[in-house]
Order: structure tokens, then sequence, then C-alpha cells
């Protein structure tokens, strides 16, 4: 499940455990209807993915607050061993002292990192640059090219980038796109640090190629440039309608993961997938050529005045036609005909 | 819009209540939690998503609260809570105590000193 991923990506290190995963996704959930609700009050994903986040806080603090709720006799273990420590010392022992962390403490702490990242967000909100203050290494260039299988360069193909970063312990997330060049390289200049820890991801999108994707997770190095090779899509068109089988037109469609044959899985997160947006006419069609026949695919869709969903398809062999119906627990997807 | 009013925060001690009280009208994930209580208190309440997951996990350590993954209205997995036995009775406690307070602070607001 693509947000599944997303979290275990948003949250390195609470994805240590099953509890902290739940945990996770748990937040997750109340974060994406928090973005949601700003979308229908009109404002753009972006905006609405910023004022979510700092509605929200830091998670991690709470995250913290959760688990040591959840371990609560961790916390009296590390109480006797704490006393212990202090009797021996006081005996004249040789040993090492530790901060007695209370819970409430802990609570008090948190809630004060919370509102020092809420400072913290406000300062950043006036700068526009990829990188939050805190992160001072220089930045260098992200470069790459994209070739199909036949080694030619794939020019004027889409190139989404998505860079993450952790400044100060918090995750911060900026999309960026650009077009690859005649020779099939693209370039973007100044953004990603040269030192601080980071991710990205980059994906490549050209009509009739099946679109593929990276991530590296770098911590004292800049990212490697990226190099790509697409293989031809399987052209096919999706056709979007109701329980009654009606077209429906300006529906949107966003390509966000596909999981070939061999295995590999390439994905496309929803923050600054605009330029690869595809809307369906009054028949509710949308050609589809980002996919690979036999490729396992999932696709955000959203309805005229709905909020964004996903669905996972199935692509068949070239030429299929694929009827979505409005809702997923009516029908499932129906391949209607090949020509 | 929204952002540009102040929220106001959870009347201190007074977040488990509301938390129990909002579980006793049904199971609900935190999301809807937050949203019923804002929606009922006329948007003057705004919990804090930074108190309402620990809360959540503290009364489910204690027992008043049970837990349980399903699938949302969107058809997306979501832990819903649901109130206990347990839980229905500490809501009653904390209930009393809550209207006892009420009353001493009615009690304080209405006093007019005696005239002499």
């Amino acid at each position: 499940m693509a947000w599944q991923d997303r979290i275990r990506r948003w949250f390195p290190r609470i994805h240590r455990s099953a509890v902290h995963a739940d945990l996770g996704e748990e937040l997750m959930f109340h974060f994406r209807a928090l973005v949601n609700e700003r979308i229908a009050e009109g404002r753009s994903f972006d905006d609405a993915w910023s004022q979510a986040e700092e509605r929200f806080g830091p998670m991690h603090c709470y995250m913290e607050e959760c688990r040591l709720l959840g371990n609560s006799s961790r916390v009296r273990a590390r109480r006797r061993i704490v006393l212990a420590s202090t009797l021996l010392l006081l005996g004249g022992g040789a040993w090492q002292f530790n901060r007695v962390i209370t819970l409430e403490s802990a609570l008090a702490d948190a809630r004060i990192a919370q509102q020092r990242a809420r400072e913290q967000r406000q300062e950043e909100r006036a700068s526009q640059s990829p990188l939050a203050p805190g992160e001072t290494s220089p930045r260098v260039a992200l470069s790459g090219t994209i070739m199909d299988r036949e080694c030619h360069p794939v020019a004027d193909a889409t190139v989404l980038v998505i860079l993450k970063t952790w400044p100060r312990g918090r995750y911060r997330q900026v999309a960026f796109h650009c077009a690859t060049e005649p020779d099939g390289r693209f370039c973007i200049d100044d953004i990603l640090p040269s030192r601080d820890r980071h991710g990205v991801l980059v994906a490549a999108f050209k009509d009739g190629y099946a679109f593929r994707s990276s991530y590296q997770l770098k911590e004292n190095a800049p990212a490697d440039a990226v190099d790509l090779v697409l293989d031809k899509a399987a052209a096919v068109t999706l056709i979007i309608q109701d329980e009654k089988g009606l077209p429906i037109a300006g529906s949107r469609v966003v390509p966000s993961a596909r999981q070939s044959a061999d295995g590999q899985t390439n994905l496309v997160y929803f923050m600054g997938s605009e330029p690869i947006q595809a809307l369906s006419d009054s028949a509710g069609r949308i050609p589809l050529s980002c996919f690979s026949a036999g490729d396992h695919a999932e696709v955000y869709l959203q309805l005229p005045g709905k909020d964004w969903e996903s669905r996972r398809v199935h692509i068949p062999a070239e030429g299929a036609i694929l009827r979505m119906a409005s809702s997923p627990s009516s029908s499932p997807i129906q391949n209607l005909s090949q020509k | 819009m929204g952002d540009d009013k102040p929220r106001n925060a959870v009347p201190r001690g007074s977040l488990d209540m509301l938390v129990l009280r909002t579980l006793q009208m049904g199971p609900r994930h935190g999301y809807a939690i937050a949203k019923h209580i804002h929606v009922v208190s006329d948007a003057l309440i705004q919990v804090e998503e930074g108190s309402l997951y620990p809360a959540l996990h503290r009364l489910e350590r204690r027992g008043w609260v049970e837990a349980e993954w399903g699938p949302s209205e969107a058809n997306r997995r979501a832990k819903y809570y649901r109130l206990t036995a347990k839980g229905k009775k500490q809501l009653q406690v904390e209930m009393a105590a809550w209207d006892k307070m009420r009353r001493a602070i009615e009690n304080i607001m209405n006093h007019r000193p005696a005239e002499t």
C-alpha cells in the first residue's frame, strides 16, 4: 500500500517495531484527514500539507510520549537501576549517573519541543529555500540521465523529485520537477545538501514509457547522479464510470506505484505530482501509457468534487480498456475489451 | 480562515472526560474524536493532536477504552477506540467530579455579599 510505504519513509526512526509502525499509521491517518480537510476548503495540496504539518506538530515528540506510556514497566526498571546507581555512588562506588526521567517531565519536554518547532516553522515559511534553517551544508545540484533500453536518450521526460531532510530531528519534504534535455540529461541546481542527512526520490515519466523511480538515502554526502532506463509501456485506457455505467468527465488520475513482473517497485509521491495528472474526457476516458503489461499498478483517483483515493489495477496487455467504478466497493476494475 | 481564529485548548483536566463521553456515543478513530469535540462545542474547543493521542493511549493502558483496526469511511485502515465497561464507570466518576466543580464555580460567580 502506497500510504504504508510513505509512512515507513516518512518515519524511518519509528519503523523499528510493529508498535511504532502501528502508531505511525494511526497518526498518518489523522494527518491525511487534516490534509484532505484543507484541500476540500480549496487549498492546494502543498498548502494543505504545510498547514496540516503546522497544526499537527512534530509527531516524533508525542510518539515518544505514547511510547513511554506503553512502556511503563521499562520506566520502572530504569528507575530501579537509577536508584541502585545512586546508592552505590553515595556509598563511594564508581557508577555513572543517569538522569531520572519522569513521565511529567517527558510530557513537559515534549510540549516545549512542540512550541519550539512551531516557532521554527514560522521562520522557515519566510524562506522559500529547499533547505530549512539548521541545515548549513552548501547545496549542490541533482543531475542524471533518462535513457531507453536501446540506450537512446529520452528527451522531454518529466522528472519528479522529492527531497526529504530532517533538520533538527524534524521531517521536511519538498517537491521539484524538471524536463530532460534532448540528450536525456536533467539537472536541478542547488537543492541537495552536501553533508546533511537527506533522502531523494526521483521518478521519470514520458508517454509511451513505463515510469521508473529510484530512491537514495545519504548521510554525509550528496545524492549520486540518477540514471534511469525506461521500458516501453503498454498503452491502456481507463474509463471512469459511475455505478450505472455512465462516464464521469473531469476525473483526475495520478499514477502512484507500479510493481513490475520482476518485483521492482517504482513510486510517485502525490506531493508534486501535478505535472503528470491526467483528466478524463467527456467519455470518462483517460489514456494511460506509463505502465508495462503485467504491472501491478496503483493510481490516485479524484472524482469531481470528491477526495483523492487510491486504487489498484493490474495492467493487462497493450490496448486494454479498463473500467474504474466511482465506488471502490462496488465492482472491481474490469477489463472491458482488448484490441 | 480557520487558522486565523484563536484555538481554545481543552479545559485543563477534562480531556479524558471529553474523550470518554465522545466514545460513549460509539466507536471512533482519533480524527473523528477531535472533529466531534470541535463541532459539538461550536468550534470553541480544539483538541491538540499532541494531547489527544497520548490521552488515548493512556486511556487504553488504564483499560477505559479498547482499540482495534478497521476500515474507515474512505476504505482506509484506521484505529477505532471503543468505551469499555470500566470506561463507562470512569466516565460517570469524571462527570460527577466535573459537575461538582461546575456548581462550585457557579456558586462563586453568583455570590452576592450580604447587605448590612
